[in-house]
């Protein structure tokens, strides 16, 4: 046999079973490119419609928190007149008004500047914190692996409000940037800082899982590095699970800002967010419902929203999922 | 097979590894184990681990490769074969003896040279779903190494060079674009030949790589093994449980248990004159495939199970289940020597039997 | 040559009644994305003391036709028609009660895994005494006792000794013969063995197929054995049966059938494995891959693989190999194979 004849027989061996071993026999003979991971993602959540309703949303919200004047309907959320306290909406005043008498869809869409400032940096936080950290943990194993998980189960030993309170507390007296200035920032710091131990353990747990698989094998005995394995290798395979989490935590976090105020330490007014809404009008709930329905379902909406591109990303970046 | 392969002649070696010739005489060795030891120690406790005894999961190995052979390694779950695999591409350390490749401890490279033996020696696993990352898509999976090694293809073709590869692993060459779980296991593991072939290696430790397959698709993977090995002059560890295959592949054979290797000689000197108790055992055990040598064979049933490895007998290893065994076994350790069968065997009373019917058509 | 001298230790012929008999057995799986048929027409006959191999790849539907006879699939997205007839009565007519009536006493099964179908958290005594305590009714006392004499029949040493340990503390080997002597316990009728050695090493192989045996002639008990291990079918069944893609393409002794094939999908497995006895030259592989259940090929579902297979002008009259499906028909004395052409591949 030539090694000519040997190859057609070669390809007729793999051909055989072209059309019925694959799971999707359809190819693309033309495509002189070579896709990534990161490009097919793309295209797979440009074609996914919830994709594009959260990111409609999101920015939907974006664009309430930096110019809130364009959803007021011409109102002041600090013109107030205690004449109209606690009214119902109607149709001048689709939200109608608050205990002091201000206009409430004013004080709802000019409190998503604060909430979302708290909700994405802390969740940002959260996410690089238990990456990071979890990675590192997971990966390296051992007594850095022993540290930082006794780290982490030192911040689960303080509750999250206790924490933060200590932290808000202390933090104006330092002249640490963020923390000392009483605004979102500080608040969302002091959220994420002792909140970001679920996530570190989800990373954590995954990256030990992964790590052991041999394709990381495979990689380490070509000689690939660390830094390359982690990246290229372990992270995309782990970060699904602490993804889904991140996304529901955001609005956990928007709220707890709520219970800070509440203790005196978190956002004082005259600030306005949903947080200081819902806990303002939780003593009010069985005259004036609307005070925490209103507020509430923005934050509904802002969690689905998120929600929504968290499971699309998470979906893009598995190809077993996609269609 | 004398007439050059008219299309893809000049693609292949520019990806392929150089001819045999141009590397290095055949029959020179590559690769030399001396006492090579690997002991995983058994710790209690969370933050403070101690040690409460060690697991000798390779025990004193001993085994040469040469440029372009084939060397096989059998034994049963357990007895270390995957470990040696895994010291061998330098993941794990050796806890004594010594890897030597081209003369040279492998314990002992650090930095460049490390990396460089990596390159050189690759490995296939046995496991085709676990072996491929599954977010990756198979050209980047091939190129991987490449990203590693950027010396060995610039960046410019290196997807027309992963095409070739796919196109000489028997793959179509369409597909890089495609993720793993889109393939059959027998593809996958091409997949797996073809991220190693990437890195134009010397050596190839193949753990494994058609156990996991099925029986028709086994063929076509040890056939494209041979193919590879003749075309650019590879050398092979080939570690498998499956008898059979390794003696098709092998060139020559070690038997290994717990820990140790019990015997080893060319494939027909293991096979026709097995002279360890534990290779007639086992080789005893494997069935048969002709009806009219049914029943023709000698069993050899073995008694009770492979002890730990946390704990192994004193002197000879297989003393706990052999039917030779007398007082020396328990004080003295067999040398692996060849005590007048042809070949060495780590037995006492080593004494060549033929367990193996010859197929007489 | 003649036969007689070829095989030195003939098989009997079966001289058993008929146990089970499976005819024209479908298993589909509902799917969203589709129908996956599974198993696609399959009959075979077990009589008492006999043992029948299913010798087919992943996905040839082997394991699925078992589950189908232990009624261990899950309906829906399973779907199965036919007939299984256990002693003349149809599994599949009776309500799932009597169903488990029948089936918990006559027809016990066996598994590759045996560590995840053992519980890790029961002693191994406790697990095989359930047995007796659940259909039997008997006291914890006698259970272990009961346990202790199955333990010892599956020659697993120090038995009362070892009745109190865990799963986790035995080998391979010995937790396979823990299933064994639980699917023993209540004397089955047919033992069905789906893979029982493929988890383990040569050598325990070798003593868990004796025991088999040995189990099977005390007990006069039919055993189906599912494998994929040529040399396994050969050593110790008495017919073959071999499947592909869903369906039975060949059946008859082992003896015959490992001495001239009668399907090309036989024939090509065969060549494509090594042997021990010899070192052998080039292996001849069967080309491409096992097809996908959710998309078999038309005709006969072998013919985008087979060396033999004759389309369009080359055909015969309606033995076109990629239009007219292949019946199981008989090719010679006591041979069945599933092939328009297997007079050509027996060479007659």
């Amino acid at each position: 046999m030539t090694d000519h004849l040997q190859q057609e027989v070669r390809k007729d061996e793999i051909e055989a079973g072209t059309t019925t071993g694959l799971a999707s026999p359809s190819v693309d003979p033309l495509s002189a490119r070579q896709n990534s991971l990161w490009s097919d993602a793309w295209a797979a959540l440009k074609r996914n419609p919830l994709f594009w309703i959260g990111s409609l949303l999101t920015v939907l919200l974006v664009v309430m928190a930096v110019f809130p004047q364009l959803f007021a309907r011409g109102a002041d959320p600090r013109a107030c007149d205690l004449a109209n306290s606690k009214a119902r909406p109607s149709s001048e005043h689709w939200f109608g008004y608050d205990q002091q008498g201000c206009d409430y869809l004013a004080n709802v869409v000019y409190g998503a500047r604060n909430s979302l400032i708290i909700g994405v940096f802390a969740v940002v936080v959260v996410l690089l914190l238990g990456v990071v950290v979890g990675a590192i943990a997971g990966y390296f194993g051992g007594a850095t692996d022993g540290i930082l998980s006794r780290i982490a189960d030192i911040f689960y030993a303080l509750p999250l409000i206790l924490g933060a309170l200590v932290l808000l507390r202390v933090g104006p007296q330092t002249d640490i940037p963020i923390l000392n200035s009483r605004g979102p920032g500080a608040v969302a710091l002091a959220l994420a800082l002792f909140g970001w131990m679920t996530a570190m353990r989800l990373v954590r747990s995954q990256v030990i899982a992964v790590k052991s698989s041999d394709y990381v094998a495979a990689a380490r005995a070509m000689g690939a590095s660390n830094s390359r394995i982690l990246i290229r290798h372990i992270l995309p395979n782990a970060v699904a699970p602490v993804l889904v989490y991140t996304t529901i935590t955001i609005g956990v976090l928007i709220a707890a800002e709520a219970t800070l105020t509440y203790l005196g330490v978190g956002l004082q007014r005259p600030a306005i967010s949903w947080g200081l809404q819902i806990e303002a009008g939780q003593d009010l709930i069985r005259t004036s419902p609307h005070l925490v329905l209103f507020p509430s379902i923005v934050l509904s909406l802002t969690v689905m929203a998120f929600i929504l591109m968290g499971d699309a990303l998470r979906d893009a970046l598995d190809p077993r999922q996609r269609a | 097979m004398s007439e050059p392969i008219p299309t893809g002649a000049t693609a292949v070696s520019a990806t392929a590894p150089a001819s045999a010739t141009a590397r290095g005489p055949l029959g020179e060795t590559l690769l030399e184990i001396k006492g090579l030891q690997k002991h995983f120690p058994l710790t209690q406790g969370v933050l403070f681990k101690r040690t409460i005894g060690h697991v000798r999961a390779v025990d004193g190995v001993n085994m040469t490769l040469r440029r372009g052979e084939t060397v096989g390694l059998v034994g049963e779950s357990g007895c270390g074969k995957s470990t040696v695999s895994k010291l061998l591409v330098a993941l794990e350390k050796p806890t004594g003896g010594s890897i030597l490749y081209k003369g040279k401890d492998v314990a002992r490279m650090s930095g460049r040279a490390l990396k460089e033996y990596r390159r050189e020696v690759q490995i296939i696993f046995q496991d085709p779903y676990s072996s491929l990352n599954p977010r990756m898509t198979v050209g980047d999976i091939v190129a991987e190494g490449w990203s590693v090694h950027a010396d060995i293809a610039p960046r410019k073709n290196r997807l027309e060079r992963t095409q070739e590869l796919l196109d000489r692993v028997g793959l179509n060459p369409d597909y890089v674009n495609r993720y793993p779980h889109q393939f059959s296991g027998g593809q996958r593991q091409r997949i797996g030949i073809a991220r190693a072939l990437a890195l134009r290696p010397e050596v190839i430790v193949c753990d494994e790589p058609v156990s996991a397959l099925d029986v028709s698709v086994q063929a076509q993977v040890v056939n494209l093994l041979e193919d590879l090995q003749d075309e650019f002059g590879l050398s092979y560890l080939f570690i498998a449980h499956d008898l059979s295959v390794v003696r098709h592949i092998s060139d020559r054979v070690a038997v290994m248990y717990l820990g140790s290797i019990v015997e080893e000689g060319t494939d027909e000197q293991v096979y026709t004159t097995p002279s360890h108790p534990y290779t007639q055992a086992l080789l005893s055990s494997v069935p048969l495939h002709e009806p009219h040598l049914r029943g023709q064979k000698d069993r050899i049933l073995l008694q009770g199970d492979v002890p730990s490895p946390a704990d192994p007998p004193s002197g000879c290893r297989f003393r706990t289940r052999c039917w030779k065994a007398q007082d020396i076994c328990a004080t003295e350790a067999p040398a692996l020597v060849d005590r007048g069968q042809g070949h060495p065997a780590a037995c006492h009373f080593a004494e060549a039997r033929a367990v193996v019917p010859v197929d007489v058509d | 040559m003649t036969q007689s001298q070829l095989d030195p230790t003939p098989r009997p012929a079966t001289a058993g009644a008929t146990l089970l008999e499976v005819d024209d057995l479908h298993v589909e799986f509902r799917q969203r994305s589709g129908v996956v048929n599974a198993v696609n027409g399959v009959s075979y006959t077990l009589a008492e003391g006999e043992t029948l191999a299913i010798l087919g790849e992943s996905g040839s539907g082997k394991s699925v036709s078992a589950q189908a006879i232990m009624g261990i699939l899950d309906v829906p997205p399973a779907v199965v028609r036919g007939a299984i007839r256990f002693e003349g009565r149809d599994l599949l007519q009776m309500s799932e009660e009597d169903q488990r009536q029948v089936r918990g006493p006559g027809i016990s099964m066996i598994f590759q895994d045996a560590l995840s179908s053992l519980n890790p958290v029961y002693s191994v005594g406790w697990q095989i005494g359930e047995m007796f305590r659940v259909h039997q009714g008997a006291s914890r006392k006698e259970a272990k006792q009961k346990a202790i004499e199955l333990m010892d029949r599956v020659r697993i040493p120090a038995a009362a000794k070892r009745v109190n340990d865990y799963p986790h503390q035995f080998s391979g080997g010995m937790r396979q013969r823990v299933m064994i002597a639980m699917a023993i316990a209540l004397d089955p009728r047919i033992l069905i063995a789906d893979e029982p050695t493929t988890a383990l090493d040569v050598t325990v192989q070798a003593q868990v197929m004796d025991l088999l045996k040995d189990l099977q002639r005390e007990t006069g008990m039919g055993l189906i054995l599912i494998t994929h291990d040529l040399g396994v079918v050969n050593e110790v069944a008495d017919r073959v049966a071999v499947m592909y893609a869903g369906r039975i393409v060949e059946r008859g002794t082992v003896d015959d059938v490992f001495t001239d094939a009668g399907h090309p999908y036989t024939e090509g497995l065969m060549n494509s494995v090594p042997q021990v006895e010899a070192k052998g030259g080039r292996l001849q592989p069967i080309v491409g891959q096992p097809p996908n259940l959710a998309a078999i090929p038309s005709g006969c579902p072998f013919h985008p693989r087979c060396a033999r297979r004759r389309l369009g002008a080359e055909a015969a009259p309606g033995r076109d190999c990629a239009v007219d499906v292949p019946p199981l028909r008989l090719v010679a004395p006591g041979r069945e194979a599933a092939c328009h052409y297997s007079e050509e591949v027996l060479g007659v």
